[in-house]
């Protein structure tokens, strides 16, 4: 019977310290640029460490594509950089592609230098279209998530704390 | 032996939920809202801090990573002018500010949550910082002027002009909102922080669903492109 229960609550316990845990999102990747020898150098990292095989074409100001190729395991790369004021670079990770950047030559480099990448940009709050009466959407800030982790834990902990408990006294009873 | 570990683990946890419960559940707020308070505890969640060093350490620290600008449509193109009102129906102009100096241009979603308009508050905390480089910082929702006035009397002012941009035009032009494809589909709305240099060009740019709060990637930006003895 004891074992049993042991069994049970330890299931338990680790069902929920594992629901427990806090997802830790990577943070969005970032690619530098410079410009060395008429090259165009990129850096691409995410969480300060070097993203490898992240495909990167290069297109003209035009559109036209110029270069296509994959950062080595330094997650870094280059090409010969193309003629005309701004460069336009797509990055592709894994099956994500990358919003589009477009760089403009400066003196002795590109701006910007370095970029966050983002795959599309979440909206938050949805309001009616023009003209409408403006009425604020969720509110779906990190408190409404943290409030249901705070919830799940402590509904947890007084469960299986409240179980323990309770198989400790039968056990006394018997 | 197996009991008295149950028993303690047990009362443990029990325990560990009566802390959980009292620091995290335990701080609902009154029935009438305090936002202010609301949003300072969102600042804290993102572990916001307001900057104490001075200005020139802070801009020196070659420790500090500051978050590089998104690939926005409008990087490097002229900021797109526009007239808007204050909260006291005086009349404010990006052109007439850039004359000035930079701007850090913030679209907030309004002051009625949290998070949609602590972005505010953490300018405000940094806010002479901003000024010692000569920067003007302007916020801009769809909020009535009303509205804003009636917050401020109840929680305070911003020490910087916030303005009402009725039907999200200007909001648009820098797609911060995106408005619905047709009459009855709703328009979508995100954060968005912009930095214009003097000549009138966006510098840098932010937007997405959370407010971005670290002001000294800002003063970095600015100070990296307009140097201040």
């Amino acid at each position: 019977m004891w074992s049993e229960g042991s069994a049970v609550v330890c299931r338990t316990l680790l069902a929920l310290s594992v629901l427990a845990l806090p997802a830790v999102a990577a943070a969005e990747p970032r690619v530098a640029f410079t410009v060395e020898d008429g090259w165009l150098r990129f850096a691409v990292r995410q969480d300060d460490k070097p993203v490898a095989d992240a495909a990167v074409s290069v297109f003209t100001e035009q559109g036209a594509p110029w270069a296509k190729g994959e950062t080595g395991d330094n997650g870094k790369g280059g090409f010969p950089l193309p003629r005309g004021d701004e460069v336009l670079v797509e990055l592709k990770l894994g099956e994500k592609t990358a919003d589009l950047i477009t760089l403009r030559r400066t003196g002795d480099g590109v701006e910007p230098a370095e970029v966050l990448v983002t795959f599309g940009l979440r909206p938050c709050c949805r309001v009616p279209s023009r003209g409408g009466v403006y009425q604020p959407g969720p509110d779906v800030s990190p408190a409404s998530s943290g409030r249901w982790l705070a919830w799940t834990v402590m509904s947890g902990c007084l469960l299986v704390g409240g179980s323990l408990v309770v198989l400790a006294l039968r056990g006394r009873g018997q | 032996m197996t009991r008295g570990l149950f028993a303690v683990l047990g009362v443990g946890l029990l325990a560990v939920a009566g802390v959980v419960g009292y620091h995290f559940l335990g701080s609902e707020p009154p029935p009438g809202r305090d936002i202010a308070q609301e949003a300072r505890d969102d600042l804290e969640r993102r572990n916001f801090t307001p900057l104490s060093a001075p200005l020139a350490e802070l801009l020196a620290d070659p420790a500090y990573a500051a978050v590089p600008t998104q690939a926005d449509p409008l990087l490097g193109n002229p900021a797109p002018d526009f007239t808007l009102t204050d909260v006291d129906g005086k009349a404010w102009s990006l052109a007439d500010a850039v004359k000035q100096g930079p701007v850090v241009l913030v679209f907030y979603y309004g002051y009625h949550c949290n998070h949609c308009v602590s972005q505010l508050f953490a300018l405000d905390k940094d806010l002479a910082k901003f000024r010692e480089l000569g920067t003007t910082v302007v916020a801009v929702s769809a909020d009535p002027p009303e509205t804003t006035r009636e917050r401020y009397k109840r929680y305070g002012a911003f020490g910087f002009p916030v303005l009402t941009d009725p039907g999200y035009k200007v909001a648009e032009k820098y797609h911060a909102f995106t408005p619905g494809k047709s009459d009855g589909e709703d328009g979508n709305q995100l954060h968005g922080t912009f930095v214009i240099d003097r000549r009138g060009h966006v510098v840098w740019a932010n937007r997405g669903d959370q407010p971005f709060t670290e002001n000294r990637t800002l003063l970095r930006e600015i100070h990296r492109r307009e140097p201040r003895p």
